[in-house]
């Protein structure tokens, strides 16, 4: 089931009155509603994805009860050995099996060993990079001590298939989520409010901004031989603003979603294009994968203690890892890399400022900080294109096309510009809060009309084709 | 329990949340149900099953969507299966102007299909489905084939007759909205008579806000009503004027639309149509083959324009011999001035009005003989035909406006 999509509208309200109705009951109760509605809102799309949810919850639930009542370390390493495998093998079957047989055959006949690659094929079932991470972390922090186990199967099963974050996120850690659903959760009226203006906010920058600035891009991207430097630039700017508005949209949809239900998801986006550098552009985008990955990845293999050398390798495969994560081709590897490359300086001049928000105290940016965003807007472009292109050769082909500095020929795509200028030019006015429809302080009835625009502009503008989430491939 | 407390529990109640949202989301839920009652009342979200129903037992009614999609393939199939005519023409819009009553004297009944049939993809799949029984099968099929049809990136299936209802997709509804807003003309007509009017079963069989607003739309036997205002405005001016956006001259001349440049006729295309008129034929059908007139001005541009040259001569000249070769005689394209007739008897550059396609089917029958030849009193429908004054509509009972 989509955010924006109709099926989505029902549903909701449905489980909020029979959520809440269950109160009574207990929130044993109100587990069951969720875990209910969680699968029915995953099953949606498949009824058979749901076994294979189940199934790694099931692994999860029971490895975590093994290893509290193991003590011999080895006996611990190995149940914590049945769920990495379990996980993670489940994930490089449907997602990376086809990509890394096909890459050993071309690799093998390089040197002349002609193999047949046997492909499986597999429908990648949505969500899976998503909650696999999740319920990892809960056994991760079982087995480092840093989570309690539950002996609650309904709990468990519903903090795995949450449906708000359930297919893209924010990938929540067992030790902040799990226990909200062990505990007893009242209804905060305030805490709802915003929640349904951030899910406002997020179908806004999803159906309005990114779907109706798709169009462009994927014209650019799929013949940039066609157009002029000027045009390829702008189809390049406008995947950044839609891959930000349409990622960023879902989780402010979840995180808005969450709260109707007195959960409270942690934050994936920062406004990251107000970054300064490329390390403050990892602290505000993606948050929620990007901690994970320090969490369990790049401190695990030394994290900044480690000598220089060692320090660049932790940088690169935990970017290496973070690109491949996001799907099986090179094109996400490069982009990863690239990433991981301009990461280095900061950290081996150990010097990664701890930044805060950008003029915080003032209406407008100093020259020197609009030229450090725009320069690390540009980088994190150049990522894009390998990120959005489908092979590297492709990607490099358009980054020609931009060298080529062709611009004789008709610009197009001008008609996207009013849609960025309004993502970016009410997120910089409203950069000191939480997301962009924070207004709780406003007089009501300009709250209300600022809702009734918002909601407008999406009932006008935004796309009605049930355009997926683009992280849903992921 | 102090009174602050109660005040404060209420206040957190998720039930007077929920009635808050809904207050705030009340003049969109307002607007909401006040669109779906008024495309309701107009007939215009009536789903096609419901208006193939209506249409089944009505003697007049014109059904045409004015914010909705058509849905042609949808709606002619439906039809098709209601009606089980024994005369089926099929083609693209430019065969709808081919009514029941051009047929009467053979005492067989019509339905016009034209619409559904957009190139030689849709072709294969109407012959399969007479052939496997999905469409009835009727006795005669009188097949208009369109040029672009054999173009090499036509010769697909085009229209959907399996698509889902748009009347039943909300997201559909949204974009009706839109369409509203949007558009060049606001049908207050068609809005003053949905939301006070007695409904489309009161007035006159107009169902949809095309029907109700412009006076348009497909008739009981799927032949096409157009505006009325266009035969008004024929009649004050005296001159042609192609309706096309651009118009079909305007397209021939700057190799837009479906008039490519140097656009070839394939011959796997020819073949894929006789080997589809064939099959309807081995079902036991009558198959009429004929190619729709255009516009003198069209044809004088098409046959001195050189960038048209090769598939106009070949849609022309080999066409014709490659399907009369096949068993389905075939005459070249014409147009108003081979029958004395000029281009005020086209609705715009290929599109024929009702006269010019008696007289064009007049003639290709006598050409092809056969079944309907042979039934049709082909004198009486020139002589109807020769009836009409200046206007391109057969004599026909004038609708309301």
């Amino acid at each position: 089931m989509l955010f924006n999509s109709f099926a989505f509208a029902v549903f909701l309200p449905i489980v909020f009155t029979l959520y809440w109705a269950m109160r009574r009951f207990g929130v044993r109760a109100q587990n069951v509603i969720v875990l209910v509605a969680s699968y029915v809102f995953y099953g949606w799309w498949d009824w058979r994805f749901l076994t294979l949810i189940v199934a790694s919850s099931a692994v999860d639930f029971v490895v975590a009860l093994r290893l509290d009542a193991a003590t011999d370390s080895r006996v611990r390493r190995a149940w914590l050995g049945v769920s990495l495998a379990a996980n993670l093998g489940a994930l490089g079957l449907f997602k990376y099996y086809d990509f890394f047989a096909v890459s050993l055959v071309d690799a093998m006949a390089s040197i002349g060993w002609e193999l047949e690659a046997r492909t499986l094929g597999l429908i990648l079932p949505v969500g899976i990079s998503f909650y696999t991470f999740q319920t990892l972390s809960y056994t991760l922090d079982v087995y480092r001590g840093h989570a309690t186990t539950t002996r609650d199967p309904v709990a468990f099963f519903a903090f795995v298939s949450f449906f708000p974050q359930l297919v893209a996120g924010p990938i929540e850690r067992a030790r902040e989520l799990l226990p909200q659903f062990l505990t007893d959760r009242r209804f905060d009226r305030s805490a709802a409010s915003d929640g349904v203006r951030q899910a406002l906010w997020g179908l806004f920058k999803k159906a309005v901004i990114a779907d109706n600035l798709a169009p462009y891009v994927n014209g650019v991207f799929a013949a940039p031989d066609s157009h002029g430097s000027v045009t390829v630039v702008l189809g390049v700017a406008y995947f950044a603003i839609q891959i930000y508005c349409d990622f960023s949209g879902y989780s402010d949809i979840a995180i808005g979603v969450a709260r109707l239900f007195g959960f409270r998801l942690s934050r994936n986006f920062a406004f990251p294009y107000f970054s300064r550098d490329i390390a403050e552009f990892w602290r505000r985008w993606h948050i929620s994968l990007s901690t994970w990955f320090r969490d369990y990845l790049y401190v695990p293999l030394g994290g900044s203690r480690a000598g220089r050398a060692a320090r660049v390798r932790n940088v690169m495969i935990t970017f290496a890892a973070s690109g491949l994560w996001h799907g099986a081709n090179w094109t996400f590897l490069v982009w990863g890399v690239l990433h991981g490359v301009c990461f280095l300086p900061g950290i081996l001049l150990k010097r990664i400022p701890s930044r805060g928000i950008v003029a915080e105290s003032r209406s407008f940016p100093r020259i020197g900080e609009c030229r450090q965003m725009v320069l690390t807007f540009t980088v994190v472009c150049v990522g894009w294109v390998f990120f959005r292109s489908d092979s590297v050769s492709d990607a490099v082909a358009l980054i020609e096309r931009v060298l080529a500095l062709d611009v004789d020929g008709p610009i197009r795509g001008r008609g996207g510009l009013p849609y960025c200028a309004a993502v970016l030019g009410i997120e910089w006015v409203q950069r000191r809060e939480q997301h962009g429809l924070q207004v709780a302080r406003l007089p009501v009835l300009v709250r209300w009309l600022v809702y009734w625009m918002i909601a407008s502009a999406i009932l006008l503008l935004g796309s009605t084709g049930h355009v997926p989430f683009i992280y849903f491939q992921f | 329990m102090s009174r602050s407390s109660i005040s404060s529990s209420e206040a957190d109640s998720p039930w007077r949340f929920l009635a808050r949202v809904a207050v705030c989301g009340a003049p969109f839920l307002a607007l909401a149900l006040g669109l779906e009652s008024v495309l309701w009342r107009t007939g215009e979200s009536w789903p096609v099953a419901r208006v193939a129903a209506l249409q089944r037992n009505a003697s007049e009614s014109l059904f045409a969507r004015g914010v909705l999609s058509q849905q042609l393939g949808l709606y002619k199939h439906a039809r098709l299966r209601d009606v089980r005519a024994e005369i089926v023409v099929v083609g693209s819009s430019r065969v709808m102007q081919i009514p029941a009553r051009l047929f009467e004297t053979t005492g067989m009944t019509l339905f016009n299909a034209g619409g559904m049939i957009q190139g030689v993809g849709d072709l294969e799949r109407y012959a399969a489905d007479i052939a496997v029984g999905r469409l009835p099968s009727p006795r005669v099929v009188i097949l208009g084939v369109d040029p672009w049809w054999l173009f090499g990136d036509r010769a697909r299936t085009i229209s959907a007759p399996t698509s889902e209802d748009v009347a039943l997709n909300g997201a559909a509804h949204v974009v009706a909205l839109r369409r509203w807003m949007y558009g060049r003309e606001f049908p207050f007509r068609a809005i003053r008579v949905g939301a006070l009017g007695p409904g489309p079963s009161g007035t006159r069989g107009a169902i949809g806000i095309g029907a109700l607003q412009y006076g348009t739309g497909f008739r009981v036997d799927g032949s096409r009503q157009y505006p009325p205002a266009y035969y008004d405005e024929l009649r004050r001016t005296g001159r042609y004027r192609d309706r096309e956006d651009p118009p079909v001259i305007e397209r021939i001349r700057s190799f837009r639309g479906q008039f490519v440049r140097n656009a070839g006729i394939r011959g796997e295309a020819v073949d894929r149509l006789i080997a589809a008129c064939a099959r309807i034929r081995n079902a036991g059908v009558e198959v009429i083959v004929y190619l729709p007139p255009f516009a003198d001005e069209c044809r004088v541009a098409l046959d001195t324009s050189t960038g048209h040259a090769a598939w106009w001569g070949t849609y022309q000249r080999d066409v014709p011999v490659a399907l009369s070769r096949a068993g389905f005689p075939c005459r070249a394209s014409e147009s108003p001035r081979d029958y004395d007739l000029d281009d005020r008897w086209m609705f715009d550059g290929f599109h024929p009005g009702e006269v010019l396609n008696a007289y064009v089917l007049a003639r290709s029958l006598a050409f092809t003989g056969g079944l309907l030849s042979d039934q049709t009193d082909l004198e009486a429908v020139r002589a109807l035909a020769g009836r009409a004054t200046l206007q391109v509509t057969l004599p026909f009972p004038k609708r309301e406006r």
